[in-house]
């Protein structure tokens, strides 16, 4: 157990090395507050996440990407710490930090000491895990849209079933335990989303429970519905920083979130309309400021969506199935009222959603009590989950199964990702005030 | 539009201090009792420690581990196809029909595969083998059978 516990660790290092590139290329001087820090390490280990998805999807072969990664995480890790030795020379205040890693680690054991037993953990998530292990890389050879007999969804994207694969390849073996260490994996970017609000705590309860209470066991069983959650929600409030003057390390967090939400799963295209759609909304007509960063800045800030281009592009070329919703299977629906209200039970009135939109209409009642107005920013991340869970509501009329079965199986899931939307949008809300009470306060 | 860096976090107001903390705090323990009653936590927490994380413990590191959450029929296929050496197997109308015997041992037999071709047979006891096949193998109610 010692020889996979010290394996495993190396993760650690690899994904913040190989998360190091954006650190590095970027030249800027370090955070200079403890907000823009988590901020700055969640751009660095989004990074590194897409990064390694990028490496599986351009080499395949698990020994060459490791190989790979590894020596760019050491290259590049090692140059970031030379470059910044003198901050971290510094000792700061380590509250968060111990909290961040306490957190970690019982997540840890919650995780990787439950074997895999959710269904579509088992039935696609890591069984293309799995299948990648056993052939050694993701390729052709893989055996990605067979016909095993069953939907497994060979062209769902390959971040995390690609991360199982090379934990079981750097530890020798497969059971149904170390591979779910690639959900840990995942878990420091929404923790340091978290801790961003750490000035501002009325609002980060709000976001305590949205990052937890929403996704709930989905965290934990390795389906990727609480996990596309937790990004999305990430990634929004991130977004919202970078709009509100955050500066460049938001924008890079944000950009790194996203890339991670396209390699999750297929509703993350849906995700990227939203927000992009609610960005575009907001600069039009609220005449939202952008605050334009560096050149390089935004040359970066497209790297992470690389590994979504690539799984593309190999879908194409491997020729992968897709998936069964067509616009021609909407059509009789629309016309009727009974499957029109079924979707929306289904999509719309989730008891999760239900509970958000409760919680975004007290903050915004209690606003309007104390004459507060409503910032620009909060639209963001509130149209996007309104825009996401009309998207849904489309897919779901589109479906090519029958609706129930998909409603029943499907919707209580995707639904999350809409209701954190609407979470994060009162959590901006909230915050600002509480900037404001403090300044009033103070 | 702007360009270049905006005003940093330093300029923002901060919260700081024990009542800041203090709200925090409360914050985490509201956050937590929101998630469910602490009595029902409070017994599964009881039952994870007993009936998870002891055995997990013992298992984690071990290949192939953690197969006990899976259908008592799908262990016994697994144990048939693994001990006879099995490359690829196809199974009886029965497993196809039901998807949680069927889906549970394409995954967890991979890298040994499913294949309409196989000579490799599984089918439940009570089952009637094809005319061709002669049943091998028997564990619980699964049987294991060639089909040449």
């Amino acid at each position: 157990m010692w020889y996979s516990l010290a394996v495993l660790s190396l993760a650690w290092p690899y994904l913040a090395g190989a998360g190091a590139l954006p650190a590095m290329l970027h030249r800027a001087r370090p955070p200079h507050s403890e907000v823009a820090t988590f901020q700055f390490f969640a751009a660095v280990w989004s990074f590194g996440l897409c990064l390694n998805y990028l490496l599986l999807l351009v080499f395949g072969q698990l020994s060459l990407v490791i190989g790979i990664g590894a020596s760019l995480a050491i290259v590049m890790g090692v140059s970031a710490l030379w470059q910044w030795h003198e901050r971290f020379r510094r000792p700061r205040r380590l509250t968060s930090w111990a909290l961040a890693a306490g957190l970690l680690l019982a997540c840890l054991v919650a995780i990787v000491l439950d074997p895999l037993n959710d269904w579509d953990a088992r039935s696609i998530w890591f069984f293309h895990g799995k299948m990648i292990f056993f052939s050694g890389g993701l390729s052709p050879a893989t055996g990605l849209g067979l016909n095993i007999g069953y939907a497994d969804h060979a062209e769902y994207p390959m971040l995390v079933p690609g991360m199982a694969a090379e934990i079981a390849y750097v530890v020798g073996f497969w059971n149904e335990y170390l591979p779910k260490f690639a959900l840990v994996l995942l878990l420091p970017v929404p923790i340091l989303a978290v801790l961003s609000l750490r000035n501002t705590p009325r609002s980060m309860l709000i976001a305590i429970f949205a990052f937890t209470a929403i996704p709930g066991s989905y965290l934990l069983n390795g389906s990727m519905d609480g996990y596309l959650a937790v990004y999305a929600g990430a990634a929004a409030l991130f977004l919202v920083d970078w709009l509100e003057g955050g500066g460049d390390e938001t924008l890079l967090a944000a950009a790194g979130a996203l890339g991670v939400v396209g390699g999750l799963k297929l509703e993350g295209q849906v995700l990227y309309l939203a927000l992009g759609l609610s960005l575009i909304l907001l600069t039009s007509f609220a005449h939202a400021r952008l605050h334009w960063p560096r050149y390089i800045t935004m040359a970066l800030a497209l790297m992470p969506f690389t590994g979504y281009i690539a799984w593309h592009v190999l879908q194409h070329r491997w020729a992968l199935p897709g998936e069964g919703y067509k616009l021609a299977n909407a059509w009789p629906r629309i016309f009727k009222p009974g499957a029109l209200w079924q979707i929306a039970e289904g999509a719309l009135l989730d008891q999760r959603v239900l509970a958000a939109s409760l919680v975004l209409g007290s903050v915004v009642g209690f606003l309007r009590l104390r004459r507060r107005p409503l910032r620009s920013a909060t639209w963001i991340p509130l149209l996007a989950g309104l825009l996401y869970l009309a998207g849904m509501f489309a897919i779901f009329a589109m479906t090519g199964s029958d609706l129930s079965w998909q409603l029943r199986t499907a919707a209580n899931r995707v639904a999350r990702s809409g209701a954190i939307l609407l979470l994060i949008a009162a959590v901006v809300a909230l915050r600002e005030y509480e900037r404001s009470d403090a300044c009033v306060t103070s | 539009m702007h360009k270049g860096r905006s005003p940093d976090e330093a300029e923002r107001p901060q919260m700081s201090g024990p009542g800041s903390r203090r709200t925090l705090v409360a914050a985490i323990i509201l956050a937590a009792l929101l998630m469910s009653h602490p009595r029902h936590r409070w017994a599964d927490l009881r039952r994870y420690l007993d009936d998870t994380l002891s055995p997990a413990l013992s298992e984690v590191a071990r290949p192939g581990t953690g197969e006990h959450v899976l259908p008592l029929p799908v262990q016994a296929m697994l144990a048939l196809l693994r001990g006879h050496g099995v490359n690829s197997y196809r199974v009886s109308a029965k497993i196809t029909a039901d998807p949680l015997i069927y889906q549970r041992i394409v995954e967890s037999a991979w890298p040994i595969r499913p294949d309409r071709t196989a000579t490799w047979y599984i089918t439940f006891a009570t089952e009637a083998l094809p005319a061709s096949c002669r049943s091998l193998d028997r564990q619980d109610d699964v049987v294991l059978a060639r089909c040449p």
